[in-house]
């Protein structure tokens, strides 16, 4: 035998390939069968080939990322005490949530600098966040203040859409430069029913008011949701980091971009609620394929359970099984070169930035957000969807299909796990996330004994 | 405000020219030879790949309700696993497989077992999946007695036979002949199954035993390829047509963590197959092309935190899926410490199915191709293994390389010095060495009472041997021992002649012993290289230190005599233990595999040791070890220490505890850790006597 490994094989060119699926198909439809089209009407093609290999310019830096615990504040000292719990088992950052005011320093207690802080508050107030930046000048922090983000949940702003900026752009002014101080809460798109080419545009569109604040630097932190469509959500974090480049590049403003990327709530369920173990894990392999800096992931019973340590954990070593056992830390590395993934990236970059440029012209994200545009292109997507998954073309594991009939499980609900509604009245209509499995959950609860 | 203009923006593009690296093997395609990118050249997005769950039960009659359970929800093949008393070709009632008839898989002592496991299944319809390598006459042999009671036809019977006996050599330990005299077996199975059995696959080159034994991915690939030229070669030597039987060999991977690296293993391991074969001038291109079943990993699980496991068996089964498998097994998480339950058993398998129906990774062929990354992996997956494959060649072939017992050491080489770096803390375990939990909750596990099993067996074995005509079977016996003998004639027609004269599995195997010999691998326990990969950890200088300081006390190391127990052949755990026991300066004697409690004591007491260390895996630990300790009491030897490792239920740790053994090391154990609790104990005893 020879030792040239690869000698006496024929190259096999992108038609030939084709001819043979073709020949294969005996007369059935090509594009029936092998082709396959995404919500957004991107075609995936049954294979990828060198012959028609394009990409959009991709980085070679190499993201190490951070694994982040979300902590919400109630009170100061045992949020401080979770926190610490995490990063003793493994978490090198920490997503403070709170809707009030707290003690920052009983807060950060022993939290050692080489934590990256993240904050996510459901208040603007210009003395509270001020002090934050002060007290958090040691450490890698993102206050992820985003107004807008505000004003697409609640349907209001904090205060007014003119108190609102001027504390934003006072407060972004004198930020510490260690620090990242807007953030991007594009996740809720993903979690309402968005599809991906809808969250990329939105969330550059969102963003870009921001930029046209005016300012030449603007650091952003985006808040990713994954969903389980694999390489769509690597190809979407990858098309939205090349985007975000070419927009600020164009802008001349310099942007340190931060993703930091969490599981879908949408997909998840109630019942066989321990398949949404397996739906994160693949959730957060795409997340770090795609580039996130910084996995934020959820327990798999989050949304019917209240925080607890056992979820919370498996859900941190997920991300500590992929670094350390599966060699996923570099794992954005990977994807360059790939056929198929920068193909796709392709597709999504050009079907988002299209999207915005439609948005842009239309006035921009909070002309949009006011007229409802926004709001009802989510709708429509997610009506969609939801259409797709009552037919069953759109299957849960465990819910429209393979059920579980034995599986019970009122006695272990402890958080209302549907949607909420809050009927007040708003300036715009809020966008609210919804999961897919709701209705057909709600039926099963009803019927359980 | 003015709003700045976004309509001018245009995307920047590349093209194939701006790639950054170029690779030999990058413009091969699927379902075409080499196969790089897959076997078929749609592959999943017309047909995904099938998920084939392996069960195990105790009693033909419980295999048969399972099986019929699952025919009726639409499976179409179904998986075989066999106890270890069958593979080792023992019938139930004979005294050295005590502990492990229904252990791990069905017992199978006659056609008449046979005929009851396939009831109400047709066999023409059906494909048949059958784990065995050791005992295979028998089993084929009863399997197509069981057709023919049905009255199928030889020609119609599909499935597969595992029938991969050199990899037995090499890891898994349940061969019974010498390596030559089993590869005649092998050949005479191929040229009949060839012959006359043109739908069935007649071996499943299985790489994944390797990996369980802890070679690295290279290593598995290299040699279970080399098993496959092996192989290919004994059907040759047959005077088989390479078009008549290579389209119907079939693979097996273990599928390791390392995820892009396992991804790279299976498109390496198509291109290099198809090279290895066309040197055999094939007309028919299936001949080159590699079709597998893979399994994820047992070995990487852990029994703590048990749920950390459903984490990992999703990555594995992503590059298997990722690599272009044919049909998959994804594992329970509890897998690592018993059969699984219902409820493990249903997360495993809607791993699979989520992944099928919710992730979309089956609308495009070899997804990853053209990752630079993944392409690297995979040229030097294929090269790396390559030179793995001339060494064995450079020995003669797989053969003879296993007469020398190379590639044995070398997985084991490979096993011990992953294990020190466990040990030492250099590879993390999450749950294990790593991020540890302080009150694990256990989970539910599955047990077997095999007492009852071995009953039943052997009832019905001694109503059968009452009824038949003994001088048929006799005479049916003698002529295939004449085969074996003259070489002459195919050995399965002669094991089918005494089936049919309700000649028993374990009469069959004896008659090919008569001639073959019973094999029994000599155990070498490796020195230096656990040593090597740890010296700098302090646990372990500790414990070397403690054994010295042993040794200046009583005048002479610590000797120990480490056994298996049982017919199970894993003897990875073992292996590890008495190499670095051994680096730790213990005196080590190991046994060879398949010891009787009562060989056990008296080995134990001709070496002079003050400990026994007994390892336990599916093995009776209930029955085996209160012998021994029996045993022992005869002797008045109660000063000799029983220390036991494996998994064993918390309630059989206590009632062993109870009746004199000293220590108990579940898995997970750090290996320092376990020598240094042995040697106080071990001091402490002394000082008492």
């Amino acid at each position: 035998m020879s030792d040239n490994l690869f000698d006496g094989f024929p190259e096999v060119s992108e038609k030939q390939w084709k001819q043979k699926l073709q020949y294969e198909l005996n007369g059935a439809s090509y594009s029936d069968i092998m082709l396959t089209h995404s919500s957004d009407d991107i075609i995936v093609k049954p294979f990828y080939h060198l012959d028609s290999y394009k990409q959009i310019p991709h980085s070679n830096k190499e993201i190490i990322y951070n694994i982040c615990q979300a902590v919400f504040i109630d009170q100061s000292n045992i949020a401080n005490k979770i926190a610490l719990t995490a990063i003793t088992n493994g978490a090198d950052s920490i997503l403070f949530k709170a809707s009030k005011p707290f003690d920052i320093n009983a807060v950060l207690k022993n939290i050692k600098n080489d934590i990256q802080l993240h904050f996510e508050l459901q208040f603007l107030s210009e003395n509270f966040i001020s002090d934050l930046q002060q007290q958090t000048r040691n450490y890698r922090t993102f206050l992820n203040i985003d107004i807008i983000g505000n004003l697409c949940k609640n349907g209001n702003w904090y205060h007014s859409l003119q108190k609102d900026i001027n504390i934003f752009t006072r407060l972004h002014v004198s930020s510490s430069p260690s620090a990242t101080f807007s953030g991007v809460h594009a996740a809720l798109y993903q979690n309402a029913g968005a599809t991906i080419v809808q969250q990329v545009a939105f969330a550059l569109a969102h963003a870009n008011e921001y930029l046209n604040f005016n300012s030449d630097v603007l650091n952003l932190n985006v808040q990713f949701s994954i969903g389980s469509n694999y390489f769509f959500e690597i190809a979407k974090l990858r098309a939205f980091r090349y985007l975000w480049k070419l927009i600020t590049d164009d802008a001349k403003v310099k942007s340190d971009l931060h993703i930091i990327a969490t599981p879908s709530n949408r997909n998840k369920t109630l019942y066989d609620f321990n398949t949404n173990l397996v739906r994160t894990t693949s959730e957060c392999m795409s997340a770090i394929a795609g580039g996130a800096d910084t996995i934020c992931n959820i327990s798999h019973d989050s949304i019917f359970r209240k925080r607890n340590e056992t979820g919370e954990r498996l859900a941190r070593n997920q991300n500590l099984i992929l670094k350390y056992e599966s060699n996923f830390n570099t794992s954005n590395q990977a994807v360059n070169g790939s056929y198929y993934i920068e193909a796709l990236t392709k597709e999504i970059s050009t079907k988002s930035l299209e999207l915005f440029k439609d948005i842009e012209k239309n006035g921009g994200f909070l002309a949009q957000l006011t007229q409802g545009t926004i709001q009802k292109r989510i709708r429509d997507a997610a009506q969609k969807e939801q259409q797709l998954f009552d037919l069953k073309k759109i299957t849960l594991t465990g819910i429209n299909k393979h059920q579980n009939s034995n599986d019970v499980i009122k006695g272990k609900i402890e958080i209302y796990p549907f949607m909420k509604t809050d009927p007040r009245k708003t300036l715009i209509q809020p966008i609210i996330p919804k999961r897919l499995a709701e209705k057909l959950e709600q039926q099963r609860l009803k019927n359980e004994t | 405000m003015k709003r700045r203009s976004v309509q001018h923006l245009k995307l920047d593009f590349q093209g194939s020219k701006e790639r950054e690296m170029h690779f030999e093997h990058e413009n091969f395609a699927a379902g075409i030879s080499p196969f790089l990118r897959g076997p078929y050249s749609s592959m999943y997005v017309q047909k995904p790949w099938t998920i084939r769950q392996y069960a195990g039960f105790s009693t033909a009659e419980e295999s048969n309700d399972f099986y019929l359970k699952n025919l009726k929800a639409g499976q179409k093949g179904l998986s075989v696993a066999f106890d270890l008393a069958t593979h080792r070709g023992y019938d139930s009632d004979h005294e050295r497989v005590q502990g492990d008839v229904g252990k791990a898989g069905v017992a199978i002592d006659s056609v008449e077992d046979m005929t009851l496991l396939f009831e109400n299944i047709p066999l023409d319809k059906i494909s048949v999946s059958m784990t065995m390598n050791g005992a295979v006459l028998p089993i084929m042999a009863f399997y197509i007695l069981a057709a023919e009671e049905q009255g199928v036809n030889l020609q119609d019977l599909s499935g597969t036979i595992q029938n991969d006996i050199l990899k037995e050599f090499m890891v898994r330990n349940t061969y019974i002949y010498p390596p030559t005299k089993s590869m005649k077996i092998v050949s005479d199975i191929i040229e009949y199954t060839t012959k006359k059995m043109p739908k069935y696959n007649s071996i499943s080159i299985s790489g994944y035993h390797m990996h369980e034994a802890g070679a690295t991915p290279e290593i598995e690939l290299a040699y279970t390829l080399a098993d496959g030229l092996e192989y290919i070669r004994t059907g040759l030597r047959a005077g088989l047509n390479i078009d008549d039987f290579a389209p119907r060999l079939s693979f097996f991977w273990g599928i390791g963590m390392d995820h892009y690296k396992e991804i790279a293993k299976l498109r390496a391991a198509r291109i290099l197959w198809s090279k290895i074969v066309k040197q055999f001038n094939p007309k028919n291109s299936n001949s080159l092309r590699l079709r597998t079943h893979c399994q994820t990993s047992g070995w990487s699980l852990t029994a703590q935190a048990p749920f950390n496991n459903v984490a990992r068996t999703t990555i594995e089964a992503m590059s298997a899926i990722f690599g272009g498998t044919q049909s998959l097994h994804t594992n329970a998480l509890d897998e690592a410490l018993s059969l699984p339950t219902d409820f493990s058993a249903r997360i495993a398998r809607n791993t699979q199915i989520y992944l099928q129906d919710e992730t979309q990774i089956t609308n495009t062929v070899d997804p990853w191709a053209g990752s630079y990354h993944v392409e690297t992996l995979t040229e030097d997956m294929a090269k790396n293994a390559w030179k793995l494959i001339q060494e064995i060649e450079n020995l003669g072939g797989m053969t003879k390389a296993l007469e020398m017992g190379i590639p044995k050491l070398k997985i084991e080489e490979a096993a011990l010095k992953k294990q020190a770096r466990i040990d030492g803390n250099q590879d993390l375990i999450i749950g294990m060495n790593a991020f540890k939990q302080k009150n694990t909750r256990g989970i539910d596990s599955l047990e077997v009472d095999n007492s009852f099993v071995r009953k039943t067996q052997i009832e019905r074995l001694q109503k059968l041997k009452k009824y038949r005509n003994k001088q048929r079977v006799q005479q049916s016996l003698l002529e295939l021992t004449n085969c074996a003998i003259s070489g002459k004639g195919n050995l399965l027609e002669f094991a089918i002649n005494a089936g049919r004269h309700q000649a028993t599995l374990g009469e069959i195997s004896l008659a090919l012993e008569k001639k073959f010999d019973r094999y029994e691998a000599i155990p070498n326990v490796l020195k230096g290289i656990y040593h090597k990969e740890i010296s700098d950890d302090p646990n372990y200088q500790s414990a070397s230190a403690l054994v010295t300081e042993y040794r200046n006390s009583q005048g002479e190391p610590p000797k120990i005599f480490l056994s298996k127990l049982g017919q199970d052949g894993h003897d990875r755990g073992l292996k590890i233990i008495a190499s670095s026991f051994a680096d730790l300066g213990f005196e080590v004697h190991l046994g060879t595999l398949f010891k009787t409690p009562k060989e056990v004591v008296q080995e134990s007491l001709q070496k002079n040791v003050a400990l026994i260390g007994l390892s336990s895996l599916a093995a009776g630990h209930k029955t085996l070890i209160p012998e021994i300790i029996k045993e022992l009491k005869l002797f008045n030897r109660e000063d000799i220490l029983i220390i036991v490792g494996g998994i064993l239920p918390r309630k059989d740790q206590l009632i062993l505890l109870e009746i004199g053994v000293s220590c108990i090391f579940g898995p997970g154990t750090k290996i320092s850790q376990a020598a240094k609790e042995i040697l106080l104990k071990l001091i402490q005893k002394k000082d008492r006597l």
